[in-house]
């Protein structure tokens, strides 16, 4: 039988909290994991300014990969809390992933082309 | 939430230490000052004059700025020491004293004075020529400096302005130069002050028995008046600090004041404070501004110069930041030590 992939059927198969419990849990995690990463960008910018381009290019890919980590503990809570999920939880948070990380991209191009020249001045 | 921490928790016991010493790397500032390389702004983003209007500036006159973080974490002080751009030294003088945010505060006040006095010395330059342009202004005296031992020290602000204060006799002090001969029978005195919000406030500050000084620094700087000044000309909000960009910012103003076009199509930067008189004042971090110019592609690159035989001569000191970087200075670096001369300098390129 094929998997459902929306998360009508993941709301189906757990409670609102749950998915917001897991999602919390996923997120804080996530957050303590990648606060050192912030950081370090953030420190290297004030150190590498005149390298402003590259390393808004690399904050971007810290923010795929932040977006990809949340997800991941999100899945992982939710498989934690139900082993036998039915919905194709993989394919969802995969097919998230891509959509939240695509609007990082066309914010940060918007950053980088757009609001970096204007508003440093 | 509770399943994924217990899930984890074998990890998280591991790696507690390690995050906490990365951490600890990250956040903790040390009495050090860090200055690297930094940009070139556009003065017509910061300032725009209503004139001239159609005039066509074919290329562009910007400030140069360079990355000054003063109690950089153990992590920036080892990326400084990464780079041969940047310059490492131990934090020293009023620098010591202040807060961050006093040096930032200090550092924006330097800028809002230094746009003041590029206007009024581009407009005075520019009314030479055209009776059009009209320039006002009025004398402030504001807070500078605080030492450590001012009374009321959170209450007085940087930029705040000083109004009086009752001397001996209960004559009232007007002018900085009246205040040490008329604060010598008391202990301490009323002052009068005008805050940011344009409230006035009397604290009463005794003078340091130690210095004998009340540890307070007063300036006068010229304030435009925008209601009297023609054109008029609107102040964009700027998050780059310092005075550094006065000389830069003079030519720009006075670029849109004139009908042509002292820009000739050349990208031009440059450095050095710039005083009423048009005079050029010596700035800080010429390596990192000489580096950052370059790594910019600029065309040409203004650099104070008063005393050739001065061994710290900003543009002295730029010669040999060229010489250590490889760069030819020839035809690039332009010394100048007035406002008259940057401006000459850019005439005589036709």
């Amino acid at each position: 039988m094929k998997k459902s992939i929306s998360f009508k059927s993941l709301r189906e198969e757990f409670s609102l909290d749950d998915i917001m419990d897991s999602f919390f849990g996923a997120l804080l995690l996530a957050i303590i994991l990648y606060l050192p990463i912030y950081l370090i960008c953030f420190e290297l910018i004030t150190v590498y300014m005149y390298r402003l381009t590259l390393l808004v290019v690399l904050i971007i890919i810290a923010l795929f990969g932040f977006i990809a980590l949340l997800h991941y503990f999100w899945k992982k809570s939710l498989k934690l809390k139900n082993t036998e999920i039915k919905t194709d939880i993989n394919k969802l948070f995969l097919k998230n992933t891509l959509i939240i990380n695509l609007v990082i991209l066309i914010l940060g191009l918007t950053f980088i082309f757009v609001l970096i020249p204007a508003l440093w001045v | 939430m509770k399943e994924l921490f217990n899930y984890y928790k074998n990890y998280i016991f591991v790696l507690i230490i390690p995050y906490l010493i990365i951490m600890f790397l990250l956040v903790y500032p040390i009495n050090f000052s860090l200055q690297s390389p930094g940009g070139l702004t556009e003065v017509e983003n910061l300032i725009e004059v209503d004139y001239n209007n159609d005039k066509e500036i074919t290329g562009t006159i910007s400030t140069t700025y360079i990355m000054s973080i003063k109690r950089p974490t153990y992590f920036q002080f080892m990326l400084g020491t990464f780079t041969n751009y940047s310059t490492i030294s131990v934090l020293s003088g009023s620098n010591l004293t202040y807060t961050n945010q006093e040096i930032a505060q200090i550092s924006y006040l330097d800028k809002e004075i230094s746009v003041d006095a590029a206007v009024i010395v581009a407009f005075q330059k520019a009314a030479e020529s055209n009776n059009d342009i009209i320039i006002d202004y009025e004398s402030k005296i504001m807070v500078y400096g605080k030492a450590e031992y001012l009374d009321s020290y959170a209450d007085i602000d940087f930029g705040d302005e000083f109004v009086k204060l009752i001397g001996d006799n209960d004559y009232e002090v007007t002018d900085i130069s009246e205040i040490a001969t008329y604060t010598v029978l008391n202990e301490s005195y009323d002052w009068t002050f005008i805050n940011e919000l344009g409230d006035e406030y009397t604290v009463s500050l005794s003078k340091d028995a130690e210095y004998d000084k009340f540890g307070i620094t007063l300036k006068t700087y010229y304030i435009v008046d925008k209601e009297t000044t023609y054109p008029t000309y609107s102040e964009g909000s700027s998050n780059i600090g310092g005075p550094s960009g006065g000389l830069l910012q003079t030519l720009s103003i006075y670029n849109m004041l004139v009908d042509n076009d002292l820009t000739n199509g050349l990208k031009i930067a440059g450095t050095g404070t710039i005083t009423y008189d048009g005079s050029v004042g010596y700035i800080g971090g010429v390596e990192q501004k000489i580096i950052t110019a370059y790594l910019n592609n600029v065309d040409l690159f203004f650099m104070p110069s008063l005393d050739e035989g001065y061994y710290y001569d900003n543009y002295q000191e730029a010669l040999r930041v060229c010489e250590e970087y490889g760069i030819n200075p020839t035809g690039w670096l332009i010394p100048v030590s007035t406002f008259t001369e940057a401006l000459d300098y850019l005439e005589g390129l036709d």
